[in-house]
């Protein structure tokens, strides 16, 4: 009887010191990253049976557990995911924003300011300092337009990096989970979980879930198997597959994800990658730079062609026309911009300013003797005036020698209406066409002519006022190309021409086009903060959920502790009147 | 709930940071004015904002366009009104070498006076607009456009005009071969001239001279010639017999000439229908038998230079038979009146113009400030608002730093040491 409760107490004290042990360890642990709570789980030593029935035996220490909840654990591993790879795309974002600056500093405001420029060119064509400033402008703007480009490859460049360092990570930390799964699996056979080491398996876990997204299996000998979020296997026992990253075949600046075996790369599909930071990278690679680059490059080619294809139709201050046809009659001009389809290597190739074309080959001018009030608003062209090798070049109008005049006449199917013909100096008809062309007041009179090739027209001559029957309008080779503007007058009007399409379907004028980027680009950022800011949120919210489960609450640690000294010293004192007990008996036995 | 004490403690701080944070935005914001800084920020405004400032650009723009149409319409204006001077002192000079009892020598004073003025005139016609090109050089032209040679001043260009960009008119040159060298010839209608004689085939013998003529009845008169037809010419021819002089009236448009009227007695200086065409001059002094003055139809070509050259030359003579003086004083006077006309109406184009350009101005600028203040609002910040936001943002950072203090002393260990 005595002895039982000598074994009763110590087995008491044994357990509470236990519990003692298992609250230092919480505490000591409070700030350990995954660090679950652990806990004594205790249970009644059992019964002895006697004549008066079962005594119980006192307290044992059946093992020690920690809390952890799977479904939680998974859920937060998940949400950390979405936030990482959300976070790792808004911190390129905001970078790639800076790529594309607003305001003065924007390449829009530039482009417009290399047009508006030609206002002073218009005002003075002999003027070559007018000139000069339309080419210092375009030559900002290629700089600038160089520098987007620039700030591209480079967060290109920096995002490859990043993904190597991801994929480093990734690597060093899958291969610490094969350890971790050997060594939980060495001790599996004692029958009690190595909370610690499972600890320290979730923790990793829990980091490679933020650079990718996995899904876990455990198998039976306690080691957890991982895959990546398409399927991909990464972690099978103790065995960690090596992913790469490698150049994509097609196009050397991106960076790939790539299952390394045996020497060999093979390119896994970005659509295994569905979370983590890993995740974040490749979308902004595939999606977010590459519709930025694709913007910046239609807006810079389509702006700068424009502005070269004005210029084609043009004459500089020498006279220069600045067309010339190949021998299979295709125009060949003297650009403005060199390679205008790439923001990268776009360079500006005219120099000189006189070289500028900011006459028109051809003028327009009312003869005194005209009745009506019409006036020239202006003469633009539709094309280059054909030259030698130009499939109409014998039979265009007008040459140097040969002018070409505008007869208005009246409508014989039409009195109201007045038709229009073109003769030339010798009053021989030129591209008549049946029926005639009709004057309308506000479009236009243009030689276009279904007969010729080519059928398109030459010119566009905008009049203003309304002639009468019998008046004519001459055309004639411009001849003082140093004091004409009518070319800068059509680069001018290029700033209200739709002439920018970044999809392909709907042109803009070149402010708007800049503006719709910078909108686009802007509603990127916008959208990747609220993702990021949505699923930092709900990352936090799991974090909270689990770490309620699985924390370390020093308050309550504190009572623990307290509640435990107690039980300890009782347990202490039932060992006290043990003893005391056995001394009354040895007492008694002696007296 | 358990509240995991790390988690708590990471959690808090993270709430500062993002305290910290926003107001670091809100006094970014505040500091620079915009609420708009990246396009992020606000996309609509941003790319409104865009657009706003391609508008301003574009107003300075056309600002500059504007300003340096007025800068030529100034200079434009100012050498037409000196034309206009030296065209009426022309006319008096004139006016004085009509005097009958002046001589030869007297006369020709006034030829080298009206000389002169002609020089001037050309200097104006060549005025440059200080940018390097010439007020009068229509689309282009020699420099300078007006080029006096032996056969008289001709305008080597293009004639038209050269416009500034602007969604309005605004002229940068005017037609110069048109303001100088196109007035309308005559009285406006038709021009009168001395003929050949119809006996000799010379000039006119006599002494008679025509006067620029008057309209008499608009709805008989031959002109404007309609398109497609030629311009008809009529013809006074003097016959002279026995001392009476008489004159047929001839339409040289038929073939043969047709007589509109014949042998009517002449007085000197009365009245000369050309019977049925609404038309009548005068001619006075002596025809001789044979003599012809024409009637033809006024066109655009009368050349200010070339007049005045005609003058002079007819001034300069010695011995000048009083008709060739009168003759020469008259029409001299009629081109100079039309002259005057023409360019006193490119004045008053040119009057006009600068006239619209305040109204032009004042509308390049409310559009610039529209566009300013599209701007603004679009991406400038509304300081009140900021200010409160910042005002309570200020508030919450303080109260979390005190709560935390405050919470953080809160620990079961602070009284479980003793």
């Amino acid at each position: 009887m005595g002895s039982g409760i000598f074994a009763l107490g110590t087995r008491a004290m044994q357990a509470n010191q236990a519990m003692l042990d298992t609250t230092s360890h919480n505490i000591s642990n409070v700030n350990t990253p995954g660090y679950s709570r652990q806990q004594v789980q205790l249970e009644t030593e059992g019964g002895m049976f006697t004549g008066a029935g079962f005594f119980g035996r006192g307290v044992k220490v059946s093992t020690v557990t920690r809390s952890t909840n799977e479904f939680l654990v998974r859920e937060n591993n998940n949400n950390l995911s979405a936030s990482s790879a959300d976070q790792a795309r808004m911190d390129k974002l905001s970078q790639l924003e800076k790529s594309l600056p607003t305001g003065e500093n924007g390449l829009g405001y530039a482009a417009q300011q290399v047009l508006n420029a030609f206002v002073d060119v218009a005002n003075q064509p002999q003027d070559m300092s007018a000139r000069q400033v339309v080419l210092a402008r375009a030559q900002d703007w290629v700089s600038r337009v160089n520098t987007s480009a620039k700030q591209l490859d480079d967060l290109q460049a920096g995002t490859v990096a990043d993904m190597q360092t991801t994929v480093a990570s990734i690597n060093r930390l899958t291969q610490q989970i094969a350890a971790s799964n050997q060594a939980i699996a060495s001790v599996k056979g004692v029958g009690h979980d190595a909370n610690d080491l499972l600890d320290q398996r979730d923790q990793l876990v829990k980091q490679l879930s933020q650079l990718v997204q996995v899904s876990t299996v455990e198998a039976d000998d306690g080691s957890l198997n991982v895959f990546m979020g398409g399927g991909q296997l990464l972690v099978l026992s103790n065995n960690a597959q090596t992913l790469g990253v490698v150049r994509d075949p097609a196009d050397s600046t991106l960076g790939r994800i790539a299952l390394q075996t045996g020497g060999t790369s093979r390119i896994l599909d970005s659509s295994q990658i569905t979370g983590g930071t890993l995740k974040g990278l490749v979308q902004f690679q595939d999606n977010d730079i590459a519709a930025t680059r694709h913007d910046l490059n239609a807006f810079v080619s389509q702006f700068a062609t424009a502005l070269n294809q004005q210029q084609s139709l043009g004459v500089d201050s020498t006279g220069a026309l600045q067309t010339s046809f190949d021998a299979a009659g295709n125009p060949v001009g003297t650009p403005i911009f060199l390679n205008p389809g790439s923001a990268n290597t776009i360079s500006l190739n005219l120099t000189q300013p006189k070289g500028l074309a900011a006459a028109s080959p051809l003028v327009a001018s009312v003869p005194p003797a005209n009745t009506g009030t019409a006036s020239i608003d202006s003469l633009s062209m539709a094309r280059a005036l054909p030259q030698a090798n130009a499939p109409d070049f014998a039979t265009s109008l007008p040459t140097t020698a040969n002018s070409l005049s505008v007869i208005f006449e009246t409508n014989p199917a039409n009195p109201t209406q007045l038709t229009y013909r073109f003769v030339d100096s010798s009053g021989n008809p030129y591209k008549d066409t049946t029926p005639k062309r009709v004057w309308t007041a506000g479009t236009p009179l243009n030689d276009a002519d279904p007969a010729s090739t080519p059928s398109s027209q030459l010119f566009n001559l905008s009049i203003s006022g309304v002639p009468r029957a019998g008046d004519k309008i001459t055309i004639a080779r411009t001849a003082y190309p140093a004091s004409n503007n009518g070319n800068a007058q059509s680069f001018l009007a290029l700033r209200d021409k739709a002439m920018v399409t970044l999809d392909g379907t709907s042109y803009a004028t070149v402010t708007d086009a800049y503006s719709q980027m910078i909108g686009n680009l802007g509603v990127a950022v916008q959208g990747g903060k609220t993702a990021a800011s949505i699923s930092s949120t709900l990352a936090k919210t799991s974090e909270q959920t689990l770490t309620s489960s699985t924390g370390v609450n020093l308050d309550e640690e504190a009572a623990r502790l307290i509640q435990y000294q107690q039980s300890y010293q009782a347990a202490a004192k039932v060992l006290q009147i043990a003893q005391s007990l056995f001394d009354t008996l040895l007492q008694t036995a002696r007296g | 709930m358990r509240i995991a004490t790390a988690h708590a403690y990471d959690n808090s701080i993270q709430n500062l940071q993002k305290r910290q944070q926003d107001l670091s935005e809100s006094q970014m914001q505040l500091t620079s004015g915009k609420r708009v800084n990246v396009a992020s920020d606000d996309p609509t405004a941003a790319a409104r904002a865009e657009r706003a400032l391609a508008g301003i650009a574009r107003g300075d723009a056309n600002k500059r366009s504007l300003d340096a149409s007025r800068n030529v319409m100034n200079i434009t204006e100012s050498a037409l009104g000196d034309s206009v001077d030296l065209v009426q002192s022309a006319r008096e000079t004139l006016v004085a070498a009509g005097n009958g009892t002046y001589s030869d020598g007297e006369r020709k004073a006034l030829a080298v006076k009206l000389r002169e003025i002609r020089n001037q005139l050309l200097n104006v016609a060549n005025r440059p607009d200080g940018g390097g090109g010439f007020v009068f050089g229509g689309q282009g032209s020699a420099t300078p456009p007006f080029v006096d040679s032996s056969t008289g001043v001709t305008f080597v260009g293009q004639g038209g005009e050269t416009l500034a960009s602007s969604s309005e008119k605004l002229n940068l040159t005017i037609d110069g071969d048109q303001t100088w060298l196109k007035a309308r010839g005559g009285n406006g209608v038709f021009t009168t001239a001395q003929g050949t004689n119809a006996v000799t085939g010379l000039a006119n013998s006599g002494t008679g001279w025509i006067t620029a003529g008057t309209v008499t009845n608009p709805s008989q008169l031959p002109y404007p010639t309609p398109s497609g037809s030629s311009s008809p010419s009529y013809s006074v021819q003097f016959h002279v017999s026995g001392g009476t002089t008489t004159y047929d009236v001839i339409d040289n448009s038929t073939t043969p000439a047709s007589t509109l009227s014949s042998g009517q007695p002449y007085n000197s200086g009365k009245t000369i229908d050309i019977t049925g065409k609404g038309m009548s001059v005068s001619i006075a002094g002596a025809p001789a038998d044979g003599d012809r003055f024409n009637v033809g139809e006024a066109t655009n070509n009368l050349n200010l230079f070339s007049s005045l050259d005609r003058t002079i030359a007819a001034l300069s003579q010695s011995n000048a038979p009083g008709s060739s003086v009168q003759q020469a004083v008259n029409t001299g006077m009629a081109e100079l009146d039309s002259v005057l006309g023409n360019l006193q109406s490119a004045r008053a184009a040119v009057g006009e113009s600068l006239n619209r350009m305040d109204g032009i101005e004042s509308r390049i600028e409310t559009l610039k400030l529209a566009a300013a203040t599209e701007k603004s609002n679009a991406e400038d910040l509304d300081m009140t608002q900021a200010i409160s936001t910042f005002q309570s943002q200020q508030t919450g950072y303080q109260a979390a730093l005190q709560s935390y203090a405050s919470v953080q002393k809160l620990s079961l260990f602070q009284y479980i040491n003793a």
